[in-house]
């Protein structure tokens, strides 16, 4: 390109500056600006660091929780097992007991 | 007034001077959005805090400035996927703008082709006098304005904003030169 024709072509490009194409905010830029800002408040009021020991904290009971309930499900089972054992044994003792008892009586007689 | 309503009224009143200085930096219309909203929720943070020293606007076209500048740094490191997306976005904006212009589309895109290498040229002139003619040229600014929210002096201001046509004239001799 020849040197007028560059100096022109600069020229003609330099003269958009004063005519450059603007920019507007769209229609939904106040609602999504109070939407953020209202989740900031939110956050504000609440911050991320007590939500996360409050959600350790669940964590932790959780766990607790199910350690408790295990032991005393198996606590409660051994004891309700070991009573049924007792029951049956004096039951059976009884029953044969009793049968001597009466045999006895029998013999006796 | 509440602090919540001011805020509010200050919003409509400058929201569409923050979109168009961030798009005097960007260059895209999302882009340039999405940093006017952190203008305003950063103003919103600071808004108790702003005790006047300098006018509402200058306040809230500093803020503008820095965020942008932010912006285009995050820009630079991102390059690789941002220059995916700018290209398709420049290729919507450009549909964009043929249909907004009342000329033919020949001129129309004669006209798209020079405003890109301004833009262009824009990105690579040093920060101080890109931030200085983008105020002037997107917003309209006055040097007084500009020297306020670049705290510097109105003549500093004037020779920032001349030097930048400077340096804008020669990089698209430069361009212009090599075609």
């Amino acid at each position: 390109m020849g040197t007028n024709n560059y100096n022109e072509e600069t020229e003609k490009t330099m003269q958009l500056l004063d005519s450059l194409e603007k920019a507007e905010s769209s229609a939904y830029f106040s609602t999504r600006l109070e939407a953020r800002i209202q989740k900031l408040e939110e956050q504000k009021s609440f911050p991320m660091e007590w939500k996360l020991t409050m959600k350790y904290a669940l964590f932790i009971m959780i766990i607790a929780l199910n350690v408790i309930a295990s032991y005393s499900y198996l606590k409660g089972d051994s004891i309700s097992s070991s009573s049924k054992r007792k029951s049956m044994i004096e039951e059976v003792s009884s029953m044969y007991f009793s049968d001597n008892i009466s045999s006895n009586t029998v013999n006796i007689k | 007034m509440n602090n919540k309503e001011a805020f509010r009224q200050m919003v409509e009143e400058y929201k569409d001077k923050v979109v168009n200085t961030c798009y005097g930096f960007v260059h895209q219309k999302e882009d340039a959005e999405d940093i006017a909203q952190d203008v305003f929720l950063e103003a919103w943070q600071s808004y108790a805090k702003f005790r006047g020293n300098s006018s509402l606007s200058t306040w809230l076209y500093r803020i503008a400035v820095n965020k942008s500048l932010d912006a285009l740094r995050k820009q630079k490191t991102r390059k690789y996927i941002g220059l995916f997306k700018n290209l398709l976005q420049l290729t919507n904006d450009n549909t964009a703008k043929i249909k907004n212009h009342d000329l033919d589309p020949l001129q129309a895109i004669e006209r798209n082709e020079r405003e890109q290498l301004l833009l262009d040229a824009l990105n690579k002139i040093p920060q101080n006098q890109r931030i200085a003619i983008t105020l002037s040229k997107f917003e309209g600014l006055s040097t007084r304005e500009i020297a306020a929210i670049m705290e510097t002096t109105e003549s500093a201001a004037e020779s920032l904003m001349s030097r930048a046509k400077e340096s804008l004239r020669k990089q698209l001799e430069n361009y212009y030169k090599k075609i």
